[in-house]
């Protein structure tokens, strides 16, 4: 027989799954990543947001520097960013812009090592950190 | 088979939505070493070097399209570039370079986030 239990809030300090394995609760409230995205830059003027969590928007700033705005924000903007790029060159790399990134707004750029910056990429990026 | 169903998770000091752990927990890891061995992973039933760089990981569990956050990085040597490419719902592909282009066997990390099928 199967049956759901409803909660509203949950407090604990371990999680154990089906398996017998178990986590600390902080490592999975702390450990989720809060936002992830896939998109592409086809020009410079657009932004394909193809999946997405947690991210409101998307603005191409300037030659590929993707803009990514959040729904909830982080606590800070001291979170962690991980990203890489998805295409064909092998000479290529993410760059996070910091100079503007807010609680709620992270910017990616792709570049090529010989000719800098790329107008036609695809980003995987995600965020890590606390929520506000 | 019974559920759980919660609105936000408490670990004692701090609140967030049940959401972010459903939808934001990695789906998938490797650490993988230079020939295609995975070290450590998650959710992925193997991995394969193609060609030199070159590796492939199928999901044990299958994500719902291609459209998942892929990120990886290389753990060896100064001068390397890592990129994600060939995504499928199964499977995805990770390729290693030197600065260069030129493709070259590596130990290297990915994570998955994105949906479940």
């Amino acid at each position: 027989m199967s049956s759901t239990l409803t909660v509203t809030n949950l407090t604990s300090t371990n999680l154990t799954d089906g398996g017998g394995t178990t986590s600390t609760f902080a490592n999975v409230v702390k450990g989720a990543v809060k936002t992830w995205i896939c998109l592409e830059n086809t020009s410079t003027t657009a932004i394909v947001e193809l999946d997405s969590f947690n991210v409101s928007s998307t603005t191409d700033v300037s030659n590929n520097d993707s803009q990514i705005d959040m729904t909830n924000a982080m606590s800070n903007a001291n979170f962690c960013e991980l990203g890489t790029h998805s295409g064909t060159a092998l000479d290529r790399f993410i760059s996070f812009v910091h100079t503007s990134k807010t609680s709620s707004r992270m910017f990616a750029t792709a570049y090529d090592v010989t000719s800098g910056d790329v107008g036609v990429n695809r980003k995987n990026i995600c965020a890590v950190g606390d929520l506000a | 088979m019974s559920t759980l169903q919660v609105s936000n998770l408490n670990d004692g000091t701090t609140t967030v939505a049940t959401t972010f752990v459903t939808a934001g927990s990695l789906k998938s890891y490797i650490f993988g070493d230079n020939v295609g061995n995975t070290l450590k992973s998650l959710n992925v039933s193997g991995g394969v070097e193609n060609s030199a760089g070159n590796y492939t990981y199928s999901f044990t569990s299958a994500m719902d399209s291609v459209n998942y956050s892929c990120g990886c990085a290389a753990n060896s040597g100064n001068d390397r570039s890592v990129m994600t490419n060939t995504k499928t719902a199964s499977s995805y592909v990770v390729e290693v370079a030197q600065q260069n282009g030129n493709a070259v066997s590596s130990s290297h990390s990915s994570n998955v986030a994105g949906d479940l099928a």
